[in-house]
């Protein structure tokens, strides 16, 4: 009998972190940024609640804006990730502020990020340190 | 002594347009004036400098600070990238940056950030009076945003102070993210002379 004809099919996101990155501390410095590229290719969106890391006391996501001349930057509480779209953390715009970093990071390293998502719920990547002046990976 | 109104009429337009000459010649030597805006700041290897410093060189001024995760190093970056694209033309421009947080940017601090970038770049810092009268001096816009558990970031004004080689304040820039874009803006600038 087929009984999974009455199983609903369910919508779920599908998500991946594309090439994450985390600029290195500079000096004395405990803070820096991270970015990188979250995509979902299945047909549910999903929202990014929070991000944590070893390396620091925290990451949050905040989005760089230049308001009539003026740099500001917002913490961003609930970030959309559409389905079958795709959200990009870049120098400029969305971005992780990581905070308080434990120890100094190193172009080279490798850094634990985890990215919690209301559906596809914990997604951890290993994300490369660049130089400074690194704009993209 | 007025025999017609259209002779009253004439010289009521004869003393109006005399007045708004003057007013004008006035307010255009008040301007030059004025766009000499001079300040007084210390480098990174903690010498002190002012306009006269930087005289002889078109000066491009921009704010931010060190401890800014995002858009200070993207900044600085097409700075940087701006450089190479204008070729020799690069030779008579001095990029200066200017901390607006300089409670925690002194001169070293600038000194070992600055080296992540382009060598050309000059890294300004000072008193808190000082940057404080330098924003005042070029209408520079700059706040500290408290963090939950402390420390701050700054909110800071964005655009680009150009400065002729003789000390006069030229325009603003909005920031361009294209550096090739950015060097034509330049070298135009820079074509007038005064």
């Amino acid at each position: 009998m087929a009984l999974t004809a009455l199983l609903p099919v369910v919508a779920r996101a599908e998500i991946k972190i594309e090439k994450p990155w985390v600029r290195e501390t500079i000096g004395a410095g405990k803070i820096t940024a991270g970015y990188g590229k979250i995509t979902n290719t299945g047909d549910d969106s999903d929202i990014l609640l929070s991000v944590t890391t070893p390396v620091a006391a925290t990451a949050e996501l905040h989005q760089s804006m230049d308001k009539g001349g003026r740099m500001t930057m917002a913490p961003v509480a609930r970030l959309e990730i559409p389905r079958m779209g795709a959200v990009e953390l870049k120098p400029g715009g969305y971005h992780l502020m990581i905070m308080n970093v434990t120890r100094p990071l190193k172009p080279g390293e490798k850094v634990s990020l985890v990215f919690t998502f209301m559906h596809a719920g914990a997604v951890t990547v290993a994300a490369d340190v660049l130089p400074v002046s690194a704009s993209a990976p | 002594m007025i025999h017609s109104r259209r002779t009253f009429v004439a010289a009521l337009i004869a003393t109006a347009l005399l007045a708004a000459g003057t007013g004008f010649w006035v307010a255009h030597e008040r301007e030059q004036g004025d766009n000499r805006r001079d300040f007084t700041l210390t480098d990174a290897e903690g010498r002190e400098v002012s306009l006269a410093t930087f005289q002889g060189k078109w000066a491009l001024l921009f704010f931010g600070y060190t401890n800014c995760p995002d858009v200070c190093p993207t900044t600085l970056l097409n700075i940087a990238n701006t450089l190479k694209a204008m070729g020799p033309a690069a030779d008579t421009l001095q990029p200066v940056f200017v901390t607006i947080d300089p409670e925690r940017d002194t001169p070293a601090v600038l000194k070992d950030y600055l080296a992540n970038f382009d060598p050309r770049i000059v890294g300004l810092t000072g008193t808190a009076g000082q940057i404080a009268a330098m924003a005042k001096s070029y209408q520079v816009f700059y706040r500290k945003q408290p963090l939950d558990g402390g420390g701050y970031m700054m909110d800071h004004s964005s655009a680009l102070e150009l400065i002729s080689p003789t000390g006069l304040y030229m325009r603003a820039f909005r920031p361009d993210d294209d550096p090739e874009d950015f060097a034509e803006e330049l070298r135009a600038a820079m074509g007038e002379k005064r």
